[in-house]
């Protein structure tokens, strides 16, 4: 796949979700049409989908020549692709795109194609060749089902089920009884003397099917694809990663909780929000970010935490729907967003692009593509509006106490007055009797709350390279040594402070924490000086990977 | 009077806001010009220097580095790096001086990570070896300090996201920051003594300045919605930055004094008909203008657009057959080049920044992004505002 493909693929997809392989399970029906609202108490706001203007004389042009029921067609259309022209993305090996608004793929696009008489390529781009195709494709279907009537929605089944591909039984009736049916119903108030959902007298009965386990508003479908995350925080939930089905609902929940996959996710929402699968439960590992996928340019950048694979510490929700398509469906959108909420509250993850994320392309040199289709502002703005997240009010920042420059230390002849000494960082600063010093090790630096003019900063290591803060004095003194510096999380815990007398005795070492109390003095203890030059040194020696701050110094008498 | 390049760029590829320059000449012309560059070179007016990197793809989807001049001409190799290292190469950003360029080379690990290391490659000899520096883990985001002495980056290094910094003369690692929410998209000040950056320490993506070694971190946005990508102004008292704050905006640009007050959105689009999301963000090195790609959430493509940086209006923008992105600014803020995706192809383009005279550098067979113009010895170069000088200590 090219660049430029991937470009346009906003959202990086599993290798492909494309309906498929075998199962295992009985044909348990899930549901109706009323699935939808049992299995999301939020989904009766939602408008139906409205089908584009000048596509039902299409559906009706082809339905009348291939003699396969427009609402059918329609249907079908709405479950796969919310009737857009799709360009479905091979992600997986052996797995064929899916192509138009009616999704064909594979053999079945060709088979339609030639059924139609149109050729491949404008059953791929044309919409009408397309339907047609799809059409002349379920025509044939119909006729191998050996379907007298083809009024008769219910004798379609079968043929829905294996275009759809789904070979996962639930899967597979799900997409026929819970996807194109309704869908069906709500187009079709009345078919003939049938009205609503009448049509179908088998339609199953409404299945009790459980929520999911972390969120109320999901069908709990379990995928056996799951296993335990590692312990502490490298398993601890920190990411959603936003992924789209590159098809149908069915067809992906269907997939994911096949064995034969090895491929699952948390939650599937379906293209209209109307319904969320839960496969995973939060608390376990879900199997979404293959390893097979070729990430070169596509792969994640916060995949990767401590060396932990990214499915360690990640929440995956597969939307149905395809990354290139034009446009998603703003119910899909808003339960998406709904179900990200309530994740980020009950895992405690932050709620921003950085932890809410596309499995989509990641360029090294940038964070992540938000693309030109999945529309991520509105996305994470309604994240944040479910939340409550309002606003924080803007504090007026903390007036930032100016320190007040202390009147400039004059030798003191009278042995009796107070003594104040600022040994500045800057030794331009220092009067006659202070002297700064460090060596080309330290390296300045600068901030808001630093003390005049800048300070010294020198990275913690096994060598001393103190910073040295001189002092004269003319008699003996007893005073306070406070130290400035400027804070911050990578500064040393530990900053080695020594305080020598002029005859170089050190008479105190004081380690203080220069990741708080910045910009503003410190004290480090009461000391006895001698007259002459005394100085308190600030050692790099200490715990490695910090940072010791030399900003300036002040003796004064208590 | 229009050149004929400058007709080709208007007529054929690219729509021009507010300097009436549009042409209805016709396309065979812009069509030869745009595959024949030196044609443009020849009749430019204000004559195009230094090269311009980019990343092209290549077998297996590895990127390499290739380079071509600013003005056209062949497209040459970068690095001499073979496929077989089994990694890809991406021109991560040329050092202040334009001397060097850091590659960023990324090998794919499974489950979707990546291996990355920095490398530092001298350009006056290329093909060459890019001389490896830093860690190794997941980089992004570089950010050059001024003088080119170190850079800062983020990693996962040791935490989900941290911001480093990396002394090239001793080659020490130093940490900056060091929160579980995770710190992004560091950005050194004009005068090297500020690193602009995003954390959600707070719980939300925002906008931060801290020292240069980590100290007085400081908040700068309170918005709902995420404030990320701070650039500085080349005169280091204007921070741009993108914001979801307001939604009807999208993801939009906006601009706040180096404090952080008088927050605002920049651009002002008469045009713009709906929500849009930006990125890519860049000064033009005088500071006058920005540019940015502006894309459409529904998928209708974007393209380049450049704006006053004090007034926000635009003053051009290019449309193209899909999307036009990744804005890079000539070393004398004439020109810009960018990417330009068509189909299953990219190539490098270049165009004014009053929107004319746009030239498809590249052949349009191949897949060429991420441009960086690198400037040569013969380069003018825009004087940009200088900063207040560091103190020192």
């Amino acid at each position: 796949m090219s660049r430029l493909s991937l470009a346009s693929l906003s959202l990086l997809l599993l290798p492909l979700l494309f309906a498929g392989c075998d199962d295992d399970r009985d044909g348990r029906g899930i549901g109706d049409p009323g699935i939808a609202d049992e299995g999301n108490d939020d989904a009766a706001e939602q408008d139906p989908p409205e089908v584009p203007e000048g596509l039902d004389e299409m559906f009706a042009a082809a339905s009348d020549e291939f003699d396969v029921p427009a609402t059918i067609l329609r249907s079908v259309a709405q479950v796969e692709t919310l009737w857009q022209m799709v360009e479905g993305s091979v992600e997986f090996d052996g797995q064929e795109p899916s192509v138009g608004m009616m999704a064909l793929r594979g053999a079945n696009l060709e088979e339609g194609a030639a059924l139609a008489g149109v050729t491949v390529a404008d059953a791929t781009n044309e919409p009408l060749a397309n339907i047609r195709a799809a059409a002349a494709l379920l025509s044939a279907m119909a006729d191998e089902q050996g379907i007298s009537d083809r009024s008769n929605y219910e004798a379609w089944a079968e043929v829905l089920g294996d275009y759809s591909g789904i070979t996962n039984v639930d899967a597979r009736n799900a997409y026929i009884h819970a996807e194109v049916f309704p869908a069906i119903v709500a187009s079709t108030p009345t078919v003939g003397d049938q009205g609503g959902r009448d049509i179908f007298a088998e339609l199953p009965e409404d299945q009790t099917v459980g929520a999911g386990p972390d969120y109320a508003g999901s069908i709990w479908r379990p995928s056996p694809n799951n296993s335990a995350r590692p312990g502490g925080s490298a398993g601890d939930p920190s990411m959603v990663v936003i992924h789209t089905c590159e098809g149908s609902y069915s067809g992906c929940w269907g997939w994911l909780v096949n064995p034969d996959s090895g491929v699952s996710a948390h939650y599937v929402v379906n293209n209209t929000g109307s319904e969320i699968s839960q496969l995973v439960a939060e608390n376990r590992k879900g199997w979404h970010v293959g390893a097979t996928y070729n990430c070169s340019l596509n792969g994640n950048t916060d995949c990767a935490k401590n060396g932990s694979g990214s499915n360690n510490f990640t929440i995956g929700i597969e939307h149905a729907g395809y990354a290139k398509q034009a446009s998603w469906d703003a119910n899909q959108i808003d339960a998406s967003a709904r179900l990200v909420c309530d994740i980020s509250q009950g895992q405690d993850i932050v709620r921003d692009q950085y932890h809410i994320v596309a499995h989509g392309r990641l360029q090294p040199y940038n964070r992540i593509d938000p693309g030109p289709n999945w529309p991520w502002a509105s996305y994470l703005a309604a994240i944040q509006t479910y939340c409550n997240e309002m606003p924080q009010p803007e504090p007026e920042p903390e007036p930032q106490p100016e320190p007040q420059p202390e009147p400039d230390p004059q030798p003191n002849p009278d042995p009796n007055a107070a003594i104040s000494i600022i040994i500045d960082s800057n030794d331009a600063l220092n009067g006659s009797n202070a002297d700064m010093t460090v060596s080309n090790a330290w390296t300045s630096g600068s901030g808001p709350t630093d003390w005049q003019t800048g300070y010294w900063w020198r990275s913690t290591q096994a060598v001393s390279d103190a910073a040295v803060f001189s002092f004269y004095l003319d008699a003996p003194a007893q005073l306070v040594v406070d130290a400035w510096w400027v804070s911050g999380t990578n500064r040393s815990a530990a900053a080695p402070f020594m305080i020598f007398n002029s005859s170089q005795q050190k008479i105190g070492t004081v380690y203080a924490n220069q990741q708080q109390n910045g910009g503003k003095w410190n004290t480090l203890g009461i000391y006895n000086f001698q007259a002459g030059w005394n100085h308190v040194d600030l050692s790099v020696w200490a715990a490695a990977g910090y940072v010791v701050v030399a900003d300036a110094v002040r003796v004064r008498t208590p | 009077m229009l050149t004929r390049s400058r007709s080709v760029g208007a007529a054929a590829l690219l729509a021009l806001l507010g300097c009436g320059r549009s042409s209805k000449d016709d396309s065979t012309a812009s069509e030869r010009v745009a595959s024949e560059p030196s044609v443009a070179l020849a009749t430019s007016p204000d004559p195009v220097c230094g090269r311009i990197v980019f990343a092209t793809e290549a077998e297996h989807e590895l990127q390499r580095l290739e380079w071509i001049a600013a003005s056209g001409g062949p497209i040459s190799p970068v690095t001499t790096t073979p496929l077989d290292a089994g990694f890809s190469e991406f021109p991560a950003a040329p050092t202040p001086d334009a001397r060097a360029l850091l590659v960023l080379s990324s090998q794919t690990l499974a489950e979707g990570q990546t291996l990355d290391h920095f490398g530092l490659l001298e350009l006056d000899a290329l093909p060459g070896t890019p001389r490896a520096i830093g860690p190794q883990a997941q980089l992004r985001n570089p950010s050059w300090a001024p003088d080119g002495t170190w850079l800062v980056f983020e990693s996962n290094a040791e935490s989900f996201r941290d911001l480093y910094r990396l002394d090239l003369a001793s080659g020490s690692v130093l940490r900056l920051t060091n929160d579980p929410q995770g710190n992004f998209e560091p950005a050194v000040s004009p005068d090297g003594q500020r690193i602009a950056f995003v954390s959600s320490r707070d719980g939300n993506a925002e906008i931060y300045v801290m020292t240069a070694d980590g100290g007085s971190p400081t908040r700068l946005t309170y918005a709902i919605g995420d404030d990320s990508a701070p650039i500085w102004s080349p005169e280091g008292q204007t921070i741009a930055f993108f914001s979801g704050r307001e939604r009807e905006r999208g993801i939009d640009l906006f601009v706040m004094d180096a404090e952080g007050k008088h927050q605002r959105p920049l651009i002002d689009d008469p045009t713009r008909t709906q929500s849009i999301i930006a990125r890519d963000a860049s000064f033009s090195p005088e500071g006058k203008h920005l540019a940015f790609t502006q894309l459409v959430p529904s998928g209708e493509g974007g393209g380049v657009v450049i704006v006053d940086a004090q007034t926000g209006k635009v003053v051009a923008r290019t449309i193209g057959e899909r999307v036009d992105e990744q804005p890079t600014w000539s070393p004398d803020g004439q020109h810009l080049a960018f990417a330009r995706n068509r189909g299953e192809h990219s190539d490098i383009a270049r165009i004014r920044v009053d929107g004319s005279e746009l030239v498809v550098l590249t052949s349009g067979e191949g897949v060429h992004w991420l441009p960086r113009w690198v400037a040569d010895r013969e380069c003018p170069r825009a004087a940009p505002p200088r900063p207040s000088p560091a103190s020192r200590g």
